[in-house]
């Protein structure tokens, strides 16, 4: 209990550190606010082209709200990757091993905070455009609204193991930023942030379903957006097994890797 | 000359030391810009009205223009404008005004990246594949893709030199240029009215990507070619001149950072 408050008093600390930087935070949502805008307009006009086609996949005002959900999660994730690579090529790691608290840990905790806020100001600065655009609030019930609070959490934790595997690839690769840029553009296509898994073709919606991309964008916006027709549970389980696959192998690969840690003088 | 050498030959010196990396970057400008084309194959196969509005081949088209104007500018100065926000907010930019030579020269040549190379035959291919090309389109591709490549560096000068004024813009630079690179590959008739005037404005991707996609797509004869092109020149001198003053009056204020590092 001890160590969680630890970890948790590591959260408010860089929340509070976030509060401090509001302005850059600010500039930095108003920009992903551009690129919403720009997501809703484009579906605006493909679904004022073929209304009946695309309502079919997925009716106007719930992919809208899809696309305010998934900018959501993406300008939430906290992402790891760029600070373990920089502490595993600068020898920073060696001290930081040394600290009474579990790295991995602390870097969740850590970058949570940034994730926090940074989701709430999405949620805010995002949430007049997409009413603007589709002029009525989505119809949300409380288990849908919990739900997706979890898969929500799932989603970015997932979104976290994934980083943090390939922040600890540094140990081999020195630089992992490529690696990083590849899986977002994963994210985008078969993640689901371009538009709904349902709209790829059949082999790409294949490959979608083996990865676990889907899970980190996809998975929590449906669930808000089309709650009657998804499979809620499946979702679900697929994000616990994922998280379990991940978790295992970022503490095997941490093991193998801070193993090799050589630490000279003090 | 002898600069663009030396920093030629450091470059490939660098690539040499960290080979993986030739592999990942070429597989990351595969799959970045195989995302965009299936974007627009899916939006183009689940809409077939859209296509009679914007045709695939257009969308491929300003896909090459976009991919060979940043292939090119993160050829000579890979992240131009966060590594001038970071050398001015660190006190970095010592190393650079202590030599004779013009600051702004080196900023541009230090950083030669050959690997982003790929890139631009990337944006060829792109190209080749869009329409069927004959020797005067692809020339005239090769000119306006390059002022296309211009107006980014000007930009990036122009966001890393806001720098000098605001304090931290390091990550601002990064999220506007990530910004450009993004919206740079939608046709404009896609977008609503709002988003126009900004894309006119305070993010003026027209000049990288929808002038040259006109130009290139308007197929013009002989005397129009100078036309179009001039205007296109004026626009980025216009751009250049303004982000080269900023950059004058912002080196104004500079405080030194007392910091001498390698040119990076």
């Amino acid at each position: 209990m001890t160590m969680l408050s630890a970890y948790l008093y590591v959260t408010k600390v860089e929340l509070k550190n976030q509060t401090r930087y509001a302005t850059e935070t600010i500039i930095r949502s108003s920009l992903v606010f551009m690129i919403l805008l720009i997501y809703l307009q484009l579906w605006s006009y493909i679904y004022s082209l073929d209304n009946s086609q695309m309502s079919h996949l997925l009716p106007k005002n719930n992919m809208l709200w899809y696309m305010y959900l998934v900018v959501v999660a993406e300008l939430g994730r906290f992402r790891p990757g760029k600070e373990i690579e920089t502490d595993v090529v600068t020898g920073n790691i060696a001290y930081l091993l040394n600290r009474p608290y579990a790295y991995l840990l602390y870097q969740y905790f850590k970058h949570a905070a940034g994730a926090i806020f940074r989701t709430v100001m999405a949620l805010v600065f995002g949430l007049g455009l997409v009413l603007l655009h589709t002029r009525e609030f989505i119809s949300i019930s409380g288990t849908s609204l919990l739900i997706f609070c979890i898969s929500y959490i799932f989603a970015q934790t997932i979104d976290f193991l994934i980083h943090a595997i390939i922040g600890i690839a540094a140990f081999v690769l020195e630089e992992t930023n490529i690696l990083r840029l590849l899986c977002q553009k994963l994210v985008f296509l078969i993640g689901g942030l371009f538009f709904p898994l349902d709209f790829l073709p059949t082999f790409l919606q294949n490959i979608s379903a083996v990865l676990p991309f889907r899970l980190t964008t996809y998975a929590p916006a449906i669930i808000l957006a089309n709650f009657a027709n998804v499979d809620v549970a499946n979702i679900i389980q697929s994000q616990i097994i994922w998280i379990l696959i991940l978790m295992g192998c970022l503490m095997l690969l941490y093991r193998i890797y801070s193993a090799r840690v050589t630490i000279n003088g003090g | 000359m002898d600069l663009i050498k030396l920093f030629s030959v450091l470059g490939l010196k660098r690539i040499a030391t960290f080979q993986h990396r030739i592999f990942l970057t070429i597989l990351y400008l595969l799959v970045n810009n195989l995302v965009f084309i299936v974007f627009w194959y899916v939006i183009s196969t689940v809409t077939p009205v859209f296509s009679e509005e914007v045709a695939f081949t257009d969308t491929i088209l300003i896909l090459a223009v976009v991919t060979y104007a940043f292939g090119l500018t993160n050829m000579f100065a890979p992240e131009l404008g966060t590594t001038l926000a970071r050398l001015v907010y660190s006190g970095g930019l010592d190393s650079y005004l202590t030599l004779p030579q013009n600051p702004f020269y080196l900023l541009l040549l230090t950083r030669l990246d050959v690997v982003a190379f790929s890139e631009v035959l990337l944006g060829f291919a792109f190209f080749a594949f869009s329409q069927q090309p004959s020797f005067s389109q692809t020339v005239l591709f090769v000119i306006v893709a390059t002022i296309a490549a211009a107006n980014i560096l000007i930009l990036q000068m122009f966001i890393g030199s806001l720098t000098f004024f605001l304090g931290n813009g390091e990550h601002l630079a990064k999220l506007y240029m990530g910004f450009l690179q993004t919206i740079a590959i939608y046709p404009l008739n896609v977008l609503g009215p709002y988003v126009v005037v900004i894309l006119h404005t305070i993010m003026p991707v027209v000049l990288i990507s929808y002038l040259p996609f006109q130009i290139l797509s308007s197929d013009p004869v002989y005397p129009d070619y100078l036309f179009y092109i001039g205007g296109y020149l004026l626009l980025t001198g216009i751009l250049g001149f303004m982000s080269y003053i900023l950059f004058k009056v912002g080196l104004r204020r500079y405080e030194s950072g007392n910091l001498f590092t390698q040119l990076t």
